[in-house]
């Protein structure tokens, strides 16, 4: 079990600098924080592979890792929520291994409640007047949540072939 | 190329105990958050880059200067449209402009700041203090091998995008699904070598016992000096006057008229 578990913290570690990796390759960045990359695609399928736990250690560790690398931070909590919350919340893939894809909406579902939380309570003030703060947050993340998820989709698309090979519950 | 940026001096700054110099990096982001205009933001700036001149890692600088511009611009043109105080018929306002500089230099001040903690802490002196703050030993190592790794990722995924690109590849050709799918001979090749390093990372640790007992030795033992002590002091200080003058301005200004 041992040996297990010390694959499983290695496999997490090496994750989360893939993860912190890829945030670097950004295709939008959002004003208030936020941006269109493939950051969560290795978070998701190591909780697919992994299950939850891990998923959401690794995701942990990764939004630490982006936050003391330069995170967009107002506010204390709000750095928890939308670093090492946020990622964390990816990891709750693990919980809807199959379909595949079904695990990739559910962890980025996870992780955009998290920056709408966020974004209502500290972000709230940047609402246009008389529409609702947690209307304009969701809106706000569903901008760049929802490309984000459709990216990662479409490329673990074209890689599930060779990534399920490499899945460790098939090897 | 050195894609790590730890600096190998002997300086002061160099010689502080970790968790010394990971309470003057809270204390840095802790100040940066609370201020919200450029005065306070300006002195914590010099603070930190005078801490940064006297361990002499400046230099780095240059090696993150990219992505300092490429914050402030981008705060700049971005909160100056979108920011407070805009009047009808104008496309920025001058609350924008303000607003986007305070922004770009609060999130430059804290991007420069884990730039002189990262050049004057080795990885494993960042685990060790992490442990002896009391976050479990497995936690800080997954967060200290991550950061040891992500160079590592970043020069092998070069290595392999020169490779395919000497082989023909052409990324750049292609409309936006072609350059999707040109990518996957360089993700594949990434993830693969990523998973292989994970095979012989366990390994290795696994054959020195990682885990196995319960009581661990340290090569690195970690010790507060005196030097230790005033810095701890003096951020301890420094964050308290920031906090009141923050949150209880009037009690700085009731001290001023005490002062001569």
């Amino acid at each position: 079990m041992e040996r297990v578990r010390l694959r499983w913290l290695v496999e997490g570690a090496v994750v989360a600098a893939l993860s912190v990796v890829l945030s670097y390759l950004r295709l939008w960045q959002m004003p208030q924080g936020g941006s269109i990359t493939l950051e969560s695609l290795p978070l998701l399928l190591l909780a697919l592979w992994r299950g939850p736990r891990v998923g959401m250690a690794a995701g942990a560790v990764s939004g630490l890792l982006q936050l003391a690398l330069g995170g967009y931070v107002v506010h204390p909590v709000q750095g928890v929520l939308d670093y090492p919350g946020a990622f964390a919340m990816l990891g709750v893939a693990g919980f809807l291994s199959r379909p595949w894809w079904g695990g990739f909406c559910l962890g980025t579902l996870g992780r955009f409640c998290c920056h709408v939380v966020s974004g209502a309570i500290f972000f709230g003030s940047f609402a246009p007047e008389g529409s609702s703060v947690w209307v304009y947050s969701a809106l706000y993340n569903a901008s760049f949540t929802v490309p984000s998820l459709l990216l990662n989709l479409a490329l673990a698309a074209l890689l599930w072939p060779k990534l399920r090979a490499l899945s460790p519950s098939t090897s | 190329m050195d894609l790590f940026l730890y600096m190998d001096r002997d300086t002061a700054v160099h010689r502080l105990d970790p968790r010394t110099k990971i309470l003057l990096l809270l204390v840095s982001f802790a100040l940066a958050l609370a201020f919200s205009t450029l005065p306070p933001l300006g002195v914590l700036l010099a603070l930190v880059l005078l801490h940064g001149a006297w361990g002499a890692v400046l230099s780095n600088l240059r090696r993150i200067r990219l992505v300092l511009a490429m914050i402030a611009l981008f705060s700049l043109v971005i909160w100056s449209i979108v920011g407070p105080g805009k009047s009808a018929g104008l496309a920025f306002s001058w609350e924008g402009v303000l607003y986007g500089l305070m922004v770009a230099a609060k999130t430059d001040l804290m991007i420069i700041a884990g730039m002189v903690f990262l050049s004057t802490t080795k990885i494993e002196e960042i685990s060790q203090g992490l442990v002896k703050l009391g976050l479990p030993y497995r936690g800080a190592f997954a967060f200290s091998t991550a950061i040891r790794l992500v160079p590592l990722i970043v020069a092998t995924s070069a290595t392999i995008a020169q490779a395919q690109k000497s082989r023909g590849l052409d990324l750049d050709a292609g409309s936006f699904l072609e350059k999707i799918r040109k990518h996957v001979p360089l993700v594949i090749p990434t993830l693969i070598s990523v998973i292989r390093s994970t095979n012989v990372f366990s390994m290795a640790l696994e054959s020195r016992g990682f885990g196995y007992s319960p009581q661990r030795t340290n090569f690195l033992e970690l010790r507060m000096k005196g030097g230790d002590y005033l810095t701890v002091a003096f951020a301890l200080a420094l964050a308290a006057v920031g906090l009141v003058a923050k949150f209880f301005p009037q009690a700085l200004e009731s001290w001023g008229a005490i002062l001569p």
